[in-house]
């Protein structure tokens, strides 16, 4: 194909210049690998995480930013809490019906803190909820790392804990050591009755379970505990975990009440899980909660997902308009070496016009010229955009003190960077084809610089 | 190729208006012609060729290439033919520079989608013609303006055009040059039957020519030399 090997060897004939432009686009391209890996691997892990918990129905209090839990929850989650006491708003009784209302209401609120005390619960006043828990999350820093720790009740004695643990947070497997049991009193589970402090646990409740990943980040052992020092509690590693989900073993696990001692956060939660019988009707399911509690938020797990991976989107827009500034300079930079390589050749296209050629073929020459320049820019930049990403994850882990990898380099970002790149390329051979269909063959074989 | 210009005029557009270029043009070209069009700077010899060429079109008038109007015809008509029945000889060569001498003579039949395995051949034959036979691989900004003519004369007889046209095609050479590429030109012109137009200002280009016009603002009629 003559295009291709006129562009061919004009690229080789202008050495210096076509080596400028392929650093341009491997600058952007390698920008954009770079900055929106991190997006990209934020999204991962939210999907990861949200998806792997076998959670039907999240409660979230009412207002709440719905920042993804955990991963993100070490960059700060907006920390609303639901108050388990106080599930309804003080209401004036104006109505019968009103009052009718407010009293069924009332009786769902009873049992959904008794269900939230025990592990299996029969509701008639919410019929198809299977379970619920309350869950806490806060974040220390240890060894100079932020460790997020979660709070959730690790079950009774009646009721293997391990077993209702991993129910909601499936895949788990024990590697070393035992799952410890709760003794604690369901009533008092999440602290209604009695406000404790770290001093008030007792030693089977000063224990914690770790994800297999943060042991090793941070030379954890079971032998030495873990000890708070703002708070004065030490904690015991009973148990290393592992999951399927490879983030989850990034955190911690602490039972639902030294969570709350350690917080001060008695009978508060960040958010309730429930699983439900039949996940066809879950809806229904979800819309009677939302009738009886009107001031918590009620989402299933895709809703969940959806309203987190809306910040994450926000995330990447800024991230990608970041990196745009350097698409917009690669393409400027593109554009010009294509336009100068036109003006520098005109009279050479006014002969090829002259002996036939006709301007499709010109045309295509520029562009393949054009394309060839940017794909070895962009898959170069590609290249550079990896070994950027795993600088700007050290950086990045650095800033926030995160113990986990953040970036991700995924398929469809490579795919995205290669279509840049062909953009790029496509879009600096715009105005020289323009120019070229306009070209006048005698003005052209005229031209002078 | 026959060819006939029939009442041609061409006006430029100017800042001071309207310029004639040229005027109730008429000329008969008969299959083999040579013929040389003489005449002072700017009294539109170039425009005359260019309008043979099918690369600019008049503002009145008619040419025919044997019975067709060429005017008439569309711009991707007047491509091909200019491809496949028009060579051109510039006096700036206007080779490309980042082919070799065999790559630029194969240029047209590459543009012309010929059958590949003749490219190479025909391309060697017509270097070979024009002398060039020891110079396939080189670049053609290491050749002096003599060669260059002659590798571009070779471009423009490739795809065996019945008329060839010549700009100037020795006003960037030396006596010698010329003289060889006179006699190269007189050669095809004679042993091919290619008619050959040829604008010059050199009476001793012109004497090559079977019959010589003078142009002279904007009107053509036989130069007596």
């Amino acid at each position: 194909m003559i295009s291709f090997s006129l562009a061919k060897k004009n690229i080789v004939r202008k050495q210096e210049r076509s080596l400028l432009t392929i650093i341009g686009v491997i600058l952007a391209v390698g920008c954009f690998v770079a900055l929106l890996s991190i997006s990209e691997g934020l999204n991962k892990r939210l999907k990861s995480e949200v998806m792997s918990r076998n959670v039907d129905l999240y409660v979230l209090p009412s207002g709440s930013q719905h920042l993804p839990t955990g991963s993100i929850g070490a960059f700060g989650s907006a920390g609303e809490e639901i108050n388990l006491g106080q599930l309804l708003p003080e209401e004036p009784l104006n109505t019968e019906a009103k009052q009718e209302e407010i009293a069924a209401a009332s009786r769902v609120k009873g049992d959904f803190i008794s269900f939230l005390n025990s592990s299996g619960f029969d509701s008639t006043m919410v019929p198809n909820i299977k379970s619920a828990i309350g869950v806490s999350r806060f974040q220390k820093t240890i060894r100079g790392r932020t460790v997020v720790f979660w709070g959730l009740p690790f079950g009774t004695s009646e009721f293997d804990g391990a077993s209702a643990f991993s129910s909601y947070l499936p895949g788990m497997r024990i590697t070393n050591g035992v799952f410890p049991l709760e003794t604690k009193e369901p009533e008092d589970l999440y602290g209604f009755k009695t406000k404790r402090t770290a001093e008030d646990l007792s030693d089977a409740e000063k224990v914690f379970i770790a994800g297999n990943k943060i042991v090793e980040e941070l030379s954890m052992s079971m032998e030495r505990p873990l000890i708070l020092k703002k708070d004065n509690l030490s904690l015991n590693l009973e148990c290393v975990v592992s999951f399927n989900a490879g983030f989850q073993d990034y955190f911690c696990y602490l039972p639902i009440q030294t969570a709350m001692a350690i917080e001060d956060s008695h009978g508060k939660v960040n958010e309730i899980w429930i699983q439900v019988e039949d996940k066809s009707k879950i809806n229904e399911t979800k819309v009677l909660l939302m009738r009886y509690f009107p001031n918590l938020e009620f989402k299933t797990g895709s809703e969940y997902l959806g309203i987190s991976g809306d910040l994450l989107k926000y995330a990447w827009f800024l991230q990608f308009a970041i990196a745009l500034i350097g698409i917009l300079i690669a393409t400027t930079a593109s554009m010009n070496t294509m336009l100068m390589s036109t003006f520098e050749r005109v009279r050479e296209f006014g002969a090829l016009r002259a002996i036939g050629a006709n301007r499709s073929t010109i045309a295509l020459m520029i562009l393949i010229e054009s394309l060839i320049l940017s794909s070895i820019g962009g898959a170069a930049g590609i290249i550079v955009g990896i070994l950027g990403s795993t600088f700007l994850d050290g950086a990045v882990q650095a800033i926030f003190q995160t113990p986990f990898p953040m970036a991700n380099i995924t398929f469809n970002l490579i795919l995205y960077a290669l279509c840049l790149s062909v953009l790029i390329g496509v879009i600096g051979a715009v105005i020289p084809i323009v120019l070229v269909y306009r070209m006048e063959i005698i003005k052209a074989l005229k031209w002078d610089m | 190729m026959k060819v006939s210009m029939q009442g041609i005029y061409k006006y430029w557009k100017s800042e001071f208006g309207q310029v004639r270029v040229l005027e109730n043009v008429y000329m008969d070209l008969a299959n083999g012609d040579f013929v040389a069009i003489m005449g002072p700077s700017g009294t539109g010899k170039s425009t005359f060729l260019h309008l043979l060429g099918c690369i600019d079109r008049p503002s009145f008038g008619k040419i025919f290439f044997e019975n067709t109007d060429i005017c008439a015809l569309s711009e991707n008509v007047r491509e091909e033919l200019r491809l496949e029945h028009i060579g051109f000889v510039f006096q700036n060569y206007y080779l490309i520079p980042t082919l070799s001498v065999l790559e630029n003579v194969m240029l047209p039949m590459q543009l012309a989608n010929s059958y590949v395995g003749q490219q190479e051949d025909r391309a060697i034959k017509m270097l070979e013609l024009v002398g060039m036979e020891t110079k396939f691989n080189e670049n053609t900004f290491k050749l002096s303006g003599g060669q260059r003519q002659r590798v571009a004369t070779a471009r423009a007889l490739i795809n065996n055009p019945g008329l060839l046209l010549a700009d100037e095609p020795t006003g960037n050479l030396d006596t010698r040059s010329t003289r060889e590429i006179m006699d190269m030109l007189r050669i095809v012109n004679k042993e091919q039957s290619i008619t050959t137009v040829l604008v010059t200002h050199d009476p001793k280009v012109a004497a090559y020519a079977d019959r010589v016009y003078y142009l002279d603002e904007g009107r053509i009629s036989p130069a007596n030399l």
